[in-house]
C-alpha cells in the first residue's frame, strides 16, 4: 500500500521535477515556519514540476509535533515525504541528513535539494525560477536565489550570473551534484559549510550561480538572535575554512580570535579537530579560495 | 511593481490593505497591471486598483487618491519601485505608540540599481544619505530626509487628519505635505533602517541621477525648479512653533561645528578632512554654519512672539478674574 506522499509523487503518472524543500529547524517559531511553508505551496510551478517537504528537527524532535499539526491545518499531510530528529548537529550535517534520508524515499529518481531557512519567505516565482534556470545550466553547479530585500554583498556577474560561493540560505543542489560532493563537510557546526561546498564544486569544474529573478525574503536582523553564540561560531567556521583551504593568515587570524573568546575545553577540541582534518586539495596557482575579503570571501559590493 | 508588493508580502504588520493608484488612459496597460495584482489577490493580499484616467504627471493627485481609497487607520505610501523590510510597519507604529505622536518614519538607504543582461535589477552600491541622529525640525526645514515611504501616519489622529498633498505640485510633494504636517506636530523616530530608496543609475527615475539625455535632463531640472519655487511659498506660510529639543538640537548641532572648526584648525595637514587645502576647508563649514543661522534666529524670535503672546494673554486673564 502506497503513502499519501508516495501517491503524490506517483511515478507512474508523474516523472517531473521533484523539489525537496529540506527544511532544518531549532526550536524554531511556528509562526515563521508557518509563513515560509505557505509561501513555498503557494509557487507557481509548470505542471511538470512539484514541491515535497522534507523536516528535520535539531532539536530531538521537540518541535515535530506543533509543525505536524500546523501541516495537517494546512492540509498538507500529503506533501510531507520525512520527518526527521535528532541532536542539534549544525546546519550542514542536518542537510547530509535529510539528504540520505530521501535518497532511501525516491529510490532511482533524480531530484532537487533546496536548502529552506524555516524563517525565509519565497516569492510566487522563485523556485519555478530556479528550477528553470538549473535546468537550462543542466542542472551541474549550485544555484543560489537572490535574498531580498538586502541581499548579500558578494557580487555576481551581471552578465552570465557567477559567482564566487552560494549561500546556504535559499540553495538548489541538484541530487546528483549533491552525491557527486558528498554533500556539505561534517566540520562545520554552522556557517561557512555553504562556502567550503561552493569552493568544492567549482574546483570539481561546476559553477555557482545567482539566480536573478528568484527573490527570497531572508530578514538577517530579526530580533531574538543569540549574537555572542553566533559569532564564536562564525569564528569556529572561519578557523576550520582558512585550515581545510591553507589560507594561513587567514587561520592565524580567526585562533588569535578563539583564544580570547572560547573556553579551554572548545579549544581542545578544536586542537584534536586540527591533528585529524583533511585538507582539500587546491592546485598551485588556483584562486578559488580567496580569504582577502574577511567573511564575504569575495570584494564585498558594499 | 512586484518587488514592491512583494515586500508588503513579507511584513510583520498584518493586515494590510494595499492601494493601487493607476495614472494612464491605456486601457492595455491598465489590464496588464489588473492581472499582476490578481496574482496577489489570489494569495490572499488585500489589494484594490484606482485609476486615474489621465496622461499628465499628477502625482500628488495620485497620492490624494490612494489616501482617499483606504480605510485603515495607519497610512503609509511606496512608489512602485521602492521596497521596505519586514519590520518596518511595526517599527513605526510601535514608535508612534511610545513616543505618542501622530506619526513616525524610519531610517532609509538609497539603494544604487542597475539593470542585469536578463532585465533584473543588481545592486551596486547603498548609501545612506537620509541618515540622522534624531529628528530636528530646522534640518527638516532646510532638506528633506524623509522619503515618503519612510513614514507612516496616524490618521485617526488630529495631526494625521490633515494629511493632505498639494495638487499643484509634482515635484517635492512629499516633502510640502510633511512639512506641514510637522510643523502641528513632531514625528516619533524609529533609527532602524527598514526601507529603500531604489535608484536606477539609467536615469529611469525622476531622480537627476544617471540621466544622460540633455533634453530629459532640462525636462527633469526645469520640474525641479518649479517646485522648489512652491516649496518656498509653503515655508513662507508656516505658521511653526520651535519646541525645545528642536533649540537644542540645533544649538547642540552649531556646537559640534565650532569643535570641528576648532579641529580643522589644529589639523593644517588635513589628515582629519582630507587634503583639501585649510582655508577652502574653513570658508566651506563657515559658509554651511551661517547661512543656517537666519533660520534658527527666525525660529528664536518667533518663539520670543509666542511667549509673549501667551504671557500677555495670561496678564489679561488675571485682569480679568479681579
Amino acid at each position: 500500500m502506497m503513502t499519501s506522499h508516495e501517491e503524490f509523487l506517483d511515478t507512474r503518472r508523474f516523472d517531473g521535477t521533484v523539489v525537496v524543500a529540506a527544511i532544518v529547524l531549532y526550536r524554531t517559531p511556528l509562526d515563521l515556519l508557518e509563513r515560509c511553508i505557505r509561501s513555498l505551496m503557494r509557487q507557481h510551478l509548470s505542471a511538470d514540476a512539484k514541491i515535497v517537504l522534507a523536516f528535520r528537527d535539531n532539536d530531538c524532535g521537540s518541535t515535530l509535533p506543533a509543525v505536524a499539526g500546523l501541516i495537517d491545518t494546512l492540509g498538507l499531510a500529503d506533501r510531507v515525504i520525512l520527518w526527521d530528529a535528532g541532536d542539534n548537529v549544525g546546519f550542514g550535517r542536518a542537510h547530509n541528513a535529510i539528504f540520505a534520508a530521501c535518497r532511501k524515499v525516491m529510490g532511482d529518481r533524480a531530484w532537487l535539494h533546496l536548502c529552506v531557512n524555516p524563517d525565509s519567505i519565497y516569492h510566487h516565482r522563485a523556485v519555478s525560477a530556479m528550477v528553470a534556470f538549473a535546468a537550462h545550466h543542466g542542472f551541474r553547479g549550485l544555484f543560489e536565489a537572490r535574498q531580498f530585500p538586502r541581499e548579500h554583498p558578494k557580487p555576481y556577474d551581471k552578465q552570465d550570473f557567477r559567482t564566487n560561493w552560494c549561500s546556504g540560505c535559499a540553495l538548489l543542489i541538484p541530487s546528483s551534484v549533491y552525491a557527486e560532493l558528498g554533500g556539505f563537510c561534517d566540520d562545520f557546526f554552522m556557517y561557512c559549510e555553504d562556502v567550503d561546498l561552493s569552493w568544492r564544486t567549482r574546483l570539481a569544474g561546476m559553477e555557482c550561480r545567482v539566480v536573478p529573478q528568484a527573490l527570497v525574503q531572508h530578514d538577517v536582523a530579526r530580533k531574538g538572535r543569540d549574537n555572542d553564540f553566533e559569532r564564536r561560531h562564525m569564528i569556529i567556521s572561519g578557523y576550520k575554512l582558512a585550515r581545510r583551504y591553507g589560507g594561513a593568515k587567514f587561520a592565524k587570524a580567526m585562533g588569535d580570535m578563539m583564544r580570547e573568546l572560547l573556553s579551554p575545553e572548545e579549544l581542545r577540541q578544536i586542537a584534536a579537530w586540527d591533528k585529524s582534518f583533511k585538507p582539500v586539495p587546491v592546485p598551485q596557482g588556483c584562486d578559488i579560495p580567496t580569504f582577502d575579503h574577511q567573511f564575504t570571501f569575495a570584494q564585498a559590493r558594499w | 511593481m512586484d518587488t514592491a508588493l512583494f515586500s508588503l508580502q513579507c511584513q510583520d504588520y498584518q493586515p494590510i490593505e494595499v492601494v493601487v493608484v493607476f495614472q494612464g488612459v491605456s486601457g492595455a496597460d491598465r489590464g496588464h497591471l489588473d492581472s499582476a495584482l490578481q496574482v496577489y489577490r489570489d494569495m490572499g493580499m488585500d489589494v484594490r486598483l484606482v485609476v486615474n484616467p489621465t496622461d499628465e504627471d499628477q502625482r500628488s493627485r495620485n497620492l490624494n487618491l490612494g489616501l482617499m481609497a483606504a480605510r485603515g487607520q495607519f497610512v503609509a505610501f511606496l512608489d512602485d519601485d521602492d521596497v521596505v523590510y519586514a519590520r518596518h510597519y511595526v517599527n513605526l507604529i510601535e514608535a508612534m505608540g511610545s513616543d505618542g505622536c501622530a506619526w513616525a518614519y524610519a531610517n532609509t538607504y538609497q539603494a544604487n540599481m542597475e539593470f542585469a543582461s536578463d532585465g533584473s535589477l543588481y545592486v551596486r552600491s547603498y548609501d545612506n544619505p537620509f541618515e540622522k541622529p534624531r529628528y530636528c525640525f530646522i534640518d527638516h526645514y532646510l532638506g528633506n530626509f524623509i522619503p515618503i515611504h519612510s513614514f507612516c501616519v496616524d490618521r485617526m489622529s488630529e495631526i494625521g487628519s490633515r494629511l493632505a498633498f498639494d495638487e499643484t505640485m509634482i515635484r517635492h510633494e512629499d516633502y510640502d505635505a510633511i512639512l506641514r504636517l510637522s510643523s502641528e506636530g513632531r514625528p516619533a523616530f524609529a533609527p532602524e533602517f527598514t526601507c529603500e530608496y531604489r535608484i536606477r543609475q539609467d536615469g529611469s527615475n525622476t531622480v537627476l541621477a544617471g540621466t544622460l539625455d540633455d533634453a530629459d535632463l532640462r525636462l527633469k531640472s526645469r520640474a525641479w525648479d518649479q517646485a522648489q519655487g512652491q516649496l518656498e511659498r509653503t515655508r513662507d506660510r508656516l505658521n511653526v512653533s520651535l519646541w525645545n529639543r528642536d533649540i537644542f538640537s540645533e544649538i547642540s548641532r552649531l556646537r559640534g561645528e565650532v569643535h570641528r572648526l576648532s579641529m580643522l584648525v589644529d589639523d593644517p595637514a588635513g589628515h582629519l578632512y582630507g587634503v583639501k587645502p585649510l582655508r577652502y576647508r574653513l570658508s566651506d563649514k563657515l559658509n554651511g554654519a551661517v547661512k543656517r543661522l537666519p533660520v534658527a534666529h527666525v525660529g528664536m524670535r518667533r518663539l520670543g512672539e509666542s511667549l509673549d503672546r501667551a504671557v500677555e494673554s495670561l496678564r489679561q486673564y488675571l485682569r480679568t478674574r479681579r
